[in-house]
């Protein structure tokens, strides 16, 4: 059986790497002494998945890993061993026990909710309206291999600032053919409103997949 | 303007190295009576695989009325943001700057982490010398194997523990309990056994170093914290023994270390059993400084695979000697060298003369066997490492070592996946070894013989050498005085840290601290002692006999071999306790 584990890793937490978290996680399933399945072959390794990397510094409300069971295991046994197992600063929140054959998490992703802070939000803020009435809006991404111009309008699903908590809320499309990575969505803003490039404080908020055409929590598709 | 919400963490290389909160890391007590703050002079990556830590942060932390936190010397990016932003570095667990601590603490692991220290201090809010420390300032204690000559970090360090830590640091928190303030807290430091206060302590007097005799009922942690970062060494480690007496001549662990004690299977089953279930790691390693000595490695392997059936744990046993011959009858039971495919083997020297004059036990047989039944089980790496420059050298011994390289390749038969890597380093002459007395070669010298065996070297063969300047920094300091803390301080004020990291090592930095101090670097590195100088670490006793020293160096002049005494009987090292040969307490199982 499959067990989608969401958890949180959040304050100090957003400071480790995907890599340590998959030992972390790991070695929390091996002290939890639960019945992890192993691949075959002659470097068996723990068969277990994330939804999706979290960049170095972000901190995340449910990120969401799969692993496969050996045998059955309740959702309620399946968390409240791995609380005990999991750093502090690493609490699970949620498991949903699934199929064999159910779709992998990574390819039911489809969008993800940031809670973003930045500098000088009243100034970004005012320029939303404006922001999200272009019908198309250019974007320099950069990497490593040079810079391209892309629309990130399609991309962008919601956008709005939230005076109770002074940040903004925004979902972006999250897939392997489209990304909309917050930083860039900011940026891009902050030149729209001609301010300063902010900085920003990012927190993935939540997953999302699709059910009938409309936004759906990834730990229920 | 720049934003006040993110941390000095997101602007640093690795931030995982100081937020802490890993599994088993213990919270921290503000309230506690004592508060020790343990200092390793190095990145968390190479302090978290440190043995010594392990054992003294659980040990510190189960006594009622202590709390200990962790501090490891930050990168330059994070310690220069922390001077820029005028914060003080503090305590992993905890938040407490080092100067608010009742004591600072240091493991001494490598010379060449001293600069740290000074570096850790400043940043912490501590007074870097003993004499502007002031009554609320922190006590500085240090320990660990490069306290066996404590002077040239005696301007710097109030009191030093020698030899075994597991139960001086009980006496030492008990110390701190029992007192208030500096002055008190020293002069009741200086009263305990293997504690060296050099700011009270008389010219004649002499300290003699602790030693955890029964291994059994030394304390040993029931678990280990689990780093979020990959560590140098990222398992569970398992002291299965401590000490040696195979009596390499060059090798200061293994005078220093005496006597030989093993722990009982019975222990080791029990305590290597707890750290798995408790830390969930994959590999537990068997640690000792030559694990295939270990007395009952068969019913050891035996009795830990029993405890740890069905739960995919690795047992390895990383310092195995070639010829040990464990590997072949053991094989199969752990994660040896040979397993991982590649083999790492230290000959040390390139001919047999002068490998019996080191008294490094390894004939060419051996090491001709090692690397083709290697070869013959699937190996392709071989990773071999050699010194130059020890006592009675010729250049014919430094051409042996490429002559060497060039039967094992013929030996393997000419296989061309075979990736043959050498490393070259510098001897350097410790204290408490034979060769405390010898000179040290010059940097040209170094780089003629380095020079020597590139020349001859197959062209296949990858060579790795040492920078045989920071091999004679560590020869000053390794037989330094006080004098030597002074260049230490001049060069760490000129810029120094990190001095073990070739790409932060600046030898023209260190050049201008000599001269500065108007000390010559030669007078410590390359000079030859008399056997009746004053020597700075004579103040301390560490077991060895200073007779034995002298015999063992006059025996490697004339390439005289001493066989270990746990097979050919007492060879006179004078290490006893209670006036028994030490040999007496190694546990019997």
């Amino acid at each position: 059986m499959r067990m989608f584990i969401a958890f949180e890793k959040t304050f100090a937490l957003r400071h480790i790497g995907h890599l340590d978290l998959l030992r972390v996680m790991q070695r929390a399933l091996r002290r939890a002494d639960l019945p992890v399945a192993y691949s075959q072959g002659f470097n068996p390794h723990m068969l277990i998945s994330f939804a999706s990397p979290l960049p170095v510094g972000q901190s995340g409300r449910e990120e969401l890993a799969d692993v496969t069971f050996e045998r059955q295991l309740s959702e309620d046994a399946c968390l409240t061993a791995l609380h005990t197992a999991l750093p502090p600063g690493l609490p699970p929140v949620r498991a949903r026990a699934v199929d064999d054959n159910h779709p992998k998490l990574m390819a039911m992703l489809r969008t993800a909710s940031y809670i973003i802070r930045a500098d000088d939000a009243r100034s970004l803020a005012s320029a939303i309206p404006a922001f999200l009435d272009r019908e198309s809006i250019p974007a320099v991404r950069v990497s490593k291999s040079g810079s391209t111009q892309v629309d990130i309008r399609p991309m962008l699903h919601e956008l709005k600032y939230i005076d109770a908590l002074s940040a903004f809320h925004a979902r972006v499309s999250f897939t392997e053919r489209e990304t909309l990575k917050p930083d860039l969505l900011m940026r891009t803003l902050a030149s729209f409103a001609g301010v300063d490039e902010p900085d920003l404080l990012i927190e993935r908020a939540r997953l999302f997949g699709e059910n009938r055409g409309s936004a759906m929590p990834l730990i229920y598709c | 303007m720049k934003s006040v919400m993110k941390d000095l963490l997101d602007t640093v290389s690795k931030p995982a190295r100081y937020i802490g909160g890993e599994l088993n890391a213990c919270p921290f007590d503000k309230n506690a009576r004592v508060k020790i703050a343990m200092c390793f002079p190095d990145v968390y990556e190479v302090g978290m695989s440190h043995l010594g830590m392990k054992i003294l942060y659980h040990r510190i932390n189960e006594l009622d009325g202590a709390s200990c936190a962790r501090v490891f010397t930050p990168w330059p990016d994070y310690a220069d943001a922390l001077r820029g932003a005028g914060r003080r570095l503090s305590g992993i667990e905890g938040g407490l700057e080092l100067s608010a601590f009742d004591a600072v603490a240091f493991t001494l692991p490598y010379e060449m982490c001293f600069t740290n220290i000074l570096e850790t201090l400043d940043l912490g809010g501590v007074p870097v010398r003993s004499d502007s420390r002031s009554d609320d300032d922190p006590v500085v204690i240090a320990g660990g194997v490069c306290a066996f000559n404590p002077e040239p970090l005696s301007p710097f360090i109030d009191a030093f523990a020698i030899g075994d830590g597991e139960e001086t640091i009980v006496d030492i928190v008990g110390a701190l309990m029992n007192n208030n303030g500096r002055a008190a807290r020293l002069a009741a430091l200086s009263r305990i056994d293997g504690i060296y206060v050099p700011a009270l302590s008389s010219d004649d007097a002499i300290v003699t170093k602790r030693v955890a005799l029964d291994l059994d009922k030394a304390y040993f942690p029931s678990t280990n914290v689990v780093p979020f970062l990959e560590t140098i060494h990222d398992r569970a480690v398992l002291e299965v023994a401590r000490g040696c007496t195979r009596g390499c001549r060059f090798c200061q662990a293994g005078m220093l270390y005496r006597p030989p004690r093993e722990r009982s299977v019975a222990t080791l089953a029990a305590q290597g059993e707890a750290l798995i279930r408790s830390t969930g790691y994959e590999e537990l390693s068997l640690c000792a400084l030559s694990t295939g000595d270990y007395s009952n490695l068969a019913d050891l392997s035996a009795a830990l695979r029993e405890r740890l059936s069905g739960l995919r744990v690795q047992l390895s046993l990383p310092s195995l000697r070639v010829d040990s011959g464990i590997a072949a009858t053991l094989g199969d039971a752990f994660e040896t060298d040979v397993r991982k495919s590649s083999l790492t083997f230290a000959p040390e020297a390139g001919t047999q003369r002068l490998r019996d004059a080191i008294n490094k036990g390894v004939t060419e047989a051996n090491a001709m066997q090692a690397v083709r039944e290697a070869v013959a089980a699937g190996v392709n790496n071989v990773k071999l490492y050699f010194m130059v420059g020890l006592p009675t050298e010729t250049d014919e011994d430094v051409i042996g070592i490429p002559e060497m390289i060039y039967r094992m390749l013929r030996e393997t038969g000419g296989n061309r996946r075979l990736h043959v890597s050498l490393s070259v380093a510098p001897f350097v002459p410790k204290a408490f070894t034979p060769f405390q007395w010898v000179a040290q070669d010059s940097i040209d010298v170094i780089k003629q013989k380095t020079h020597m065996i590139q020349q001859k070297l197959p062209r296949a063969v990858k060579l790795h050498w040492h920078e045989p300047r920071l091999s004679r920094l560590e020869a000053c300091f390794a037989r330094g005085d006080r004098r030597m803390g002074d260049v230490l301080e001049a060069a760490w004020r000129g810029g120094c840290r990190f001095d073990g990291w070739t790409e932060q090592f600046h030898p023209e930095l260190w050049d201008k601290a000599f001269e500065e101090t108007g000390v010559d670097p030669a007078y410590y590195a390359n000079r030859v002692r008399e056997f009746n100088e004053q020597l700075p670490w004579d103040r301390i006793d560490a077991g060895i006999s200073k007779a034995f020293l002298i015999e063992e160096y006059h025996r490697a002049l004339s390439a005289d071999v001493t066989a270990d005494c746990r097979e050919s009987g007492c060879q006179g090292c004078g290490m006893s306790v209670g006036g028994r040969c030490a040999r007496a307490y190694v546990h019997s199982v």
